[in-house]
């Protein structure tokens, strides 16, 4: 054996750029298996947990797809309004711990923006338990205060106590509320979940900026803004409510007696059952990525084995020599594996080492707020084993070939 | 000892399985212990194929084989890798040596495939130097790669392994004729001296019939073949 081990660290030393290139090759497609799965993996973690600790969203009746879009995600078509009584109701409730009242439709430059009450920066989660911080400024302290979220600040360039105009409505019907001026005092940190594009203002002002229009047309009613925040309207009508429970045991119970709501009708979503429904509709797109690097680890071995076999020719004479030295068939085939052996096993390692510094660039560059493992996983890890394998069972190819080969040259080869 | 039988061919018959033709149909004979055989014939006259079967590398037809006494036709096919590792020390035409080795490493290489020879080299280091000497190469080209020596070193160094570990019978196939005529007479010299000093039974084939000076006997392989005939 240790034969062997001289033959073959001398012969791949005389073999090389093949074998650098061979190793190359398995190292590559080793980032790309475990990096998509890494990937993924951690996406789908920080997807699921876009939102935590709110124990269910309640809103108008609707499916619970529609609701989480309109409420976490500040997407998809509008909801029916909840009275905002109902909100106070449901914030009174004995069970009922904390409730925020939210209201979507308003927007500015193509990104969302959302009424609600210092309460949501209170008590909105995500990644587990991670709270929302601001890089600059803080909450609501006036009338007409804003906080926005780290990449509407980025793309849009805004600064703290900056003027902007918000719009009614999104999207190609919006029009801007041009005569209020809104201030920014706050801009959050980024945390990788649609806050980041979205602003906030307070419920009481969208209330109140929107009392001039009426059935979808602007009254001009000449009231300044000043005028307007003493006024001290009172919402009537939100989007819906984010609620946490004292005990979490009472889900079903709260949920059911939303359902059956005195006044009106509500609709009341867990947010992580619907969050991995939503999720099942990225599923497919992973797997074409875990099944494009598969055909890559596949190529990469079928890639390995084609060097291996195209340097046959050459070690013919190398094989023929051995054998005449007394070299079994057996010690032929285990010069073989012993080289698949380690261009896959050195492929692996140096294509992990290879994904972290990848995965530490990465963090440290873009500084992500999606938190990715630096360690494979049971599945990796058996995935790393099937790869493995295959490989060291597909080396018996070019180990056939030679052994042919070397029954056909006997002891003298005739190049 | 002088008496013992090298090797004992009662038979030995060869084709290749896809012919009917028989290539090889090998006269009775025998070698004895020092009396080394000078086989000269033509090309495509079969000696390299009855080299193959001699080393075990090859599978004849059929064969009653006897070499130092054991029933060589009766060993399975990886008992003859052994016996051919442990027994033999074998020099060809060119290309004996792997390129990618030091001349220290290809030397040693012989033991590394045999316990025996091992077990007959107390010192592998001061053997491959004794023989380096014996052989007249300079010791630096120790450490050098195989594949930057000269075709005459090249072959001297394969007999230093051929006869590393003093395997019984040193087989060698055209190993001058790569060489030119001074280097083919010292290169004999020098073989024979090696082979005399260990005891070893030297089988030579070769079509240089001017070579038949170094034996005491030489044989048409033409006549040991009776497929030819």
């Amino acid at each position: 054996m240790k034969t062997l081990w001289l033959l073959t660290s001398k012969s791949i030393a005389n073999r090389r750029m093949a074998f650098t290139l061979s190793i190359i090759s398995i190292a590559i497609s080793v980032v790309l298996l475990l990096g998509i799965d890494r990937v993924t993996k951690a996406a789908k973690n920080h997807f699921l947990n876009t939102i935590n600790q709110t124990d269910l969203i309640a809103a108008a009746p609707d499916g619970s797809l529609d609701i989480l879009l309109n409420l976490v995600f500040h997407m998809g078509d509008p909801l029916k309004e909840v009275d905002y009584s109902s909100y106070q109701t449901i914030s009174n409730m004995d069970e009922v711990a904390w409730a925020v009242p939210i209201s979507v439709g308003d927007s500015f430059k193509s990104y969302d923006a959302v009424s609600t009450t210092n309460d949501y920066f209170k008590y909105y989660k995500y990644a587990s338990s991670k709270s929302l911080l601001f890089s600059s400024g803080a909450d609501f302290r006036d009338f007409y205060d804003v906080v926005v979220g780290s990449e509407v600040a980025k793309k849009l360039h805004l600064t703290l106590h900056e003027t902007i105009h918000l719009s009614h409505s999104n999207g190609a019907s919006a029009h801007a509320h041009a005569n209020r001026d809104f201030y920014i005092c706050g801009i959050l940190k980024p945390t990788g979940t649609p806050n980041d594009t979205s602003l906030f203002f307070q419920l009481k002002a969208d209330e109140a900026i929107h009392i001039e229009w009426q059935s979808g047309h602007f009254v001009d009613m000449h009231i300044s803004s000043e005028q307007l925040a003493k006024m001290n309207i009172q919402p009537k009508h939100i989007s819906g409510v984010l609620i946490g429970l004292k005990n979490r045991s009472d889900i079903l119970n709260v949920a059911d007696k939303l359902e059956h709501f005195k006044g009106e009708n509500l609709k009341a979503v867990i947010p992580a059952k619907a969050l991995s429904k939503l999720y099942l509709l990225l599923k497919n797109m992973q797997e074409i990525l875990t099944l494009i690097s598969g055909v890559v680890f596949v190529a990469a071995i079928f890639g390995m084995i084609a060097t291996m076999l195209a340097t046959l020719g050459e070690r013919r004479r190398e094989i023929a020599i051995l054998r005449t030295l007394g070299a079994t068939i057996k010690s032929i085939f285990i010069l073989f594996a012993l080289e698949a052996f380690i261009i896959v096993a050195s492929g692996i390692l140096f294509g992990h080492i290879l994904l972290t510094l990848l995965l530490i660039l990465n963090n440290l560059v873009f500084n992500t707020t999606v938190q990715i493992s630096y360690f494979p996983d049971v599945y990796e890890l058996a995935l790393l084993f099937i790869m493995f394998i295959s490989a060291i069972i597909v080396s018996v190819l070019p180990a056939l070939k030679s052994y042919k080969n070397s029954l056909q040259d006997g002891l003298m080869v005739k190049i | 000892m002088q008496t013992t039988n090298i090797i004992e061919i009662a038979s030995c018959v060869f084709k290749y399985p896809q012919s009917q033709r028989i290539i090889l149909d090998i006269n009775p004979f025998h070698v004895r212990s020092g009396g080394h055989l000078f086989l000269h014939g033509k090309s495509g006259s079969g000696k390299t194929t009855f080299l193959n079967i001699l080393c075990g590398i090859t599978e004849p037809l059929k064969s009653d084989i006897k070499i130092l006494e054991t029933n060589f036709s009766n060993l399975s096919p990886s008992q003859k890798d052994r016996f051919r590792a442990d027994n033999y020390g074998t020099i060809f035409q060119q290309f004996n040596l792997l390129p990618y080795l030091s001349v220290k490493e290809n030397i040693a290489l012989a033991c590394g495939f045999s316990k025996q020879k091992a077990y007959h080299v107390s010192d592998m280091e001061e053997e491959i130097e004794r023989l380096m000497i014996a052989l007249d190469l300079t010791s630096t080209l120790l450490n050098k790669q195989a594949m930057h020596l000269s075709v005459g070193e090249q072959q001297r160094v394969a007999v230093a392994r051929a006869l590393i570990g003093a395997p019984k019978i040193i087989i060698a196939d055209e190993p001058t004729s790569a060489l030119d005529s001074d280097a083919k007479e010292s290169f004999m010299k020098l073989l024979f001296t090696q082979i005399e000093a260990q005891d070893s039974t030297l089988l030579f084939v070769s079509h240089d019939k001017g070579l038949s000076s170094y034996f005491q006997a030489d044989y048409d392989f033409s006549q040991f073949n009776r497929a030819l005939s």
